[in-house]
């Protein structure tokens, strides 16, 4: 069996006229980007919207592409930028901080809760923890400074190495290294009761 | 923290993937897809050209000149090449005049100027165009003067005043019939005349020959009277091109000038040439100091380039940011003074070649990012509205739309410390505000030469100061070969209505589709 292209040779061969390379390339990385952008915008609208510039801006430079970084880096130094140039335009830095969080509102109605025996994983409980320290965790990315924010979702989204959140930032390596380390230790601590 | 693996909280992560699941709508997809399969069905718009497509238009260029200075030197070559042979010099003998003037003469009144001037060229040719008649007048006249024995550049001996019956230079340009062609041309053309009329004519052009003799010094009155004489006789246009034209040509002071210039312009082609050649050679073993571009820092990718008018623009838009790369082909190190919009990309002064500068090594590829604020980081230039511009917003909107690199070379003997690099920081507190002091100082020019600015080219494209961007740099010292730059390199940029506006792109052409569709338009645009 053929081993998959990655991600840059996928982008050449789009280069070369290959459009069904685009949309292999487009389905690995639609959901991380459009992940990303949500959680830095807070608002799905508003991320489409970015989200189809940013991708319209790597169509637009698809004769021009060629391999100085990885794919990754390069995608999300576009959203990077394209982000800046959002909050710019608002007159607005990224806002530090989310609305009030209420779990209340989270409890599943107790006639949806299910009656037969499931597995020790799948328990009522278990499936209500996991959807909860879910939402926690993101209400609690959500709290994150913009710059330590963004620095967590280029690792888990972009899978991105230190250098790599470097270059797509415009940062140095020790930056992005002590933008991550803030990071997890702030959401560690938010998370402390669910570990 | 390097490894991949390291840089992640299992826990935490385990958390962040539970609830990691928003994906684009399936019409965003569907819509992204459809413009990449069309980007790729549409003929490329501006691929990325191949070193010869590039070298095509110098080669060019250089091709016409080679060939322009070929024609221009063998253009000059046959003309000192027909100037010998066509000069009465080697004249071995007078010979006799095979063919007396009556001949022709009963004929002659019958015949038009027209065809009086185009007579010579009939006798010799069947068909000869009737602009060449006035053509033939110019050869003649350079015939007529000369003694027989004058080498070229004495052509123009004066002619006896005193020689006035019309049969008698008849004779003269008998005897000199056999030297050229061009004789008998002046003879036929001459012949025709009146012979009351031929008298008070060749009395003029004798006069006329004589022009550095002293038939010049003839008073106003006598030049009228003789005027009016010729006009009297009816003196054939050809008659007065010839009168006109002899002096000039015979003048020896006139031909010594010529001479003179001809070996003047020889030689400044020599000279040009030679320095053609040279600068070719030049360039293909050394090539341009350095080189400057302007690249997306977005994507990466160079801005493709106009020129105009010996300048060079690029296409910027508004937010988009940019960066300066610099690469030296310079054997030796050399300092890059960076100005933007007028302004020092390192000091934030006014820009001037005397300032700091960065430091290129030999052969380095150099980006330069934004503002330098400073050893560590820079504000990231982007592209902006004039108001937003830095240089604008520091109340200098005067150069706004230009982006220039001065180059200098280091001095090669060691000498004292050299500036720092960064020596207009050291000296102010603060980097960022340097230019404080001059926008208090002409605050109220600055305000008004903002307002100004802002009324008449608003739409310009000026570069913001932009977010704070990594890049690492130190103090070095350079001492300068000389106060004056080697080369300056300049980019100008606006936006791309405007370059089309200017002239400066040109529009492209809407070809029509092979396959018109009834309805070409798509979904309802978004409002202004």
């Amino acid at each position: 069996m053929e081993p998959p292209r990655s991600d840059e040779a996928l982008m050449l061969a789009y280069r070369a006229g290959d459009a069904g390379a685009f949309e292999e390339l487009y389905g690995r990385w639609r959901g991380r980007l459009f992940r990303y952008l949500v959680h830095q915008c807070r608002s799905e609208a508003v991320a489409e919207e970015l989200y189809q510039d940013i991708w319209l801006k790597v169509v637009g430079a698809r004769l021009h592409y060629e391999v100085a970084a990885k794919f990754s880096t390069w995608l999300f130094r576009i959203a990077h930028n394209r982000l800046i140039d959002h909050w710019r335009a608002g007159g607005s830095r990224a806002t530090e901080t989310l609305s009030s969080y209420d779990d209340d509102d989270d409890d599943p109605p107790e006639d949806q809760r299910p009656e037969l025996a499931a597995p020790a994983d799948e328990t009522p409980e278990r499936l209500f923890e996991r959807r909860n320290l879910a939402e926690r965790m993101a209400a609690a990315v959500g709290r994150l400074p913009a710059a330590q924010r963004e620095t967590f979702l280029l690792v888990e989204e972009g899978d991105m190495t230190l250098e790599e959140i470097a270059a797509a930032t415009g940062t140095s390596r020790e930056t992005a290294k002590s933008r991550l380390r803030y990071a997890l230790a702030k959401l560690r601590a938010e998370l402390r009761g669910w570990r | 923290m390097s490894d991949k693996e390291n840089l992640r909280d299992p826990t935490l992560s385990r958390a962040y993937r539970q609830g990691a699941t928003g994906e684009p709508p399936a019409a965003l997809d569907a819509l992204i897809l459809a413009a990449a399969r069309q980007e790729t069905a549409a003929p490329p718009r501006r691929a990325p050209e191949p070193w010869w497509r590039r070298a095509l238009a110098p080669a060019g260029l250089l091709a016409t000149l080679v060939v322009a200075v070929s024609v221009v030197l063998m253009m000059e070559q046959e003309q000192r090449d027909q100037l010998p042979a066509s000069a009465p010099a080697p004249v071995p003998a007078p010979a006799p005049a095979p063919a007396p003037a009556p001949a022709v003469a009963p004929e002659a009144p019958a015949m038009s100027d027209a065809a009086k001037a185009g007579a010579p060229r009939a006798a010799k040719a069947a068909a000869v165009p009737p602009s060449e008649a006035s053509l033939a007048a110019r050869p003649v006249a350079a015939m007529e003067g000369p003694p027989a024995t004058a080498p070229e550049p004495q052509a123009a001996a004066p002619m006896p005043a005193a020689v006035a019956p019309a049969d008698s230079l008849k004779r003269e340009r008998q005897t000199e019939r056999p030297s050229a062609g061009g004789a008998t041309v002046m003879e036929q053309k001459i012949a025709p005349m009146p012979a009351p009329a031929a008298a008070p004519a060749a009395a003029a052009r004798r006069d006329l020959n004589a022009a550095d003799g002293q038939a010049v010094a003839k008073a106003p009155g006598q030049w009228i009277e003789e005027i009016r004489q010729l006009r009297r006789a009816g003196l054939p246009a050809a008659g007065r091109l010839e009168a006109t034209l002899t002096p000039i040509a015979t003048s020896p002071r006139l031909q010594e000038c010529k001479s003179f210039i001809e070996e003047i312009t020889m030689k400044f082609l020599h000279v040009r040439f030679a320095a053609l050649l040279a600068a070719i050679a030049g360039a293909a073993v050394a090539g341009p100091l350095a080189e400057i571009s302007i690249a997306d820092r977005s994507t990466g990718e160079r801005l493709p380039t106009w020129e105009h008018h010996g300048r060079t623009y690029v296409v910027g838009r508004p937010g988009d940011r940019y960066s300066i790369e610099v690469s030296s082909h310079a054997r030796e190190r050399l300092l890059a003074v960076v100005s933007v919009d007028g302004v020092n990309a390192i000091t934030g002064e006014t820009a001037a070649g005397n300032q700091s500068g960065y430091i290129l090594e030999a052969h380095q590829h150099a980006e330069i990012l934004g503002w330098r604020k400073s050893l560590d980081d820079v504000a990231a230039f982007y592209f902006t509205t004039l108001p937003d511009a830095y240089a604008a917003r520091t109340g200098r909107p005067g150069n706004v739309g230009v982006i220039g690199v001065a180059l200098y070379r280091e001095a090669v003997e060691p000498a004292r410390p050299a500036p720092s690099l960064f020596e207009s920081q050291a000296s102010s507190a603060a980097p960022a505000a340097a230019p404080a002091p001059e926008d208090k100082s002409s605050a109220s020019g600055a305000a008004g030469d903002l307002a100004e600015a802002r009324s008449r080219r608003d739409e310009r494209l000026g570069t913001g100061h932009g977010e704070r961007v990594a890049s690492a740099t130190q103090h070095a010292d350079f001492r300068r070969a000389s106060d004056q730059p080697v080369k300056v390199m300049t980019i100008y940029y606006d936006s791309y209505r405007n370059l089309v506006a200017q002239g400066i792109i040109p529009v492209p052409r809407r070809l029509p589709q092979p396959f018109p569709q009834p309805f070409p338009g798509g979904f309802v645009p978004d409002p202004a």
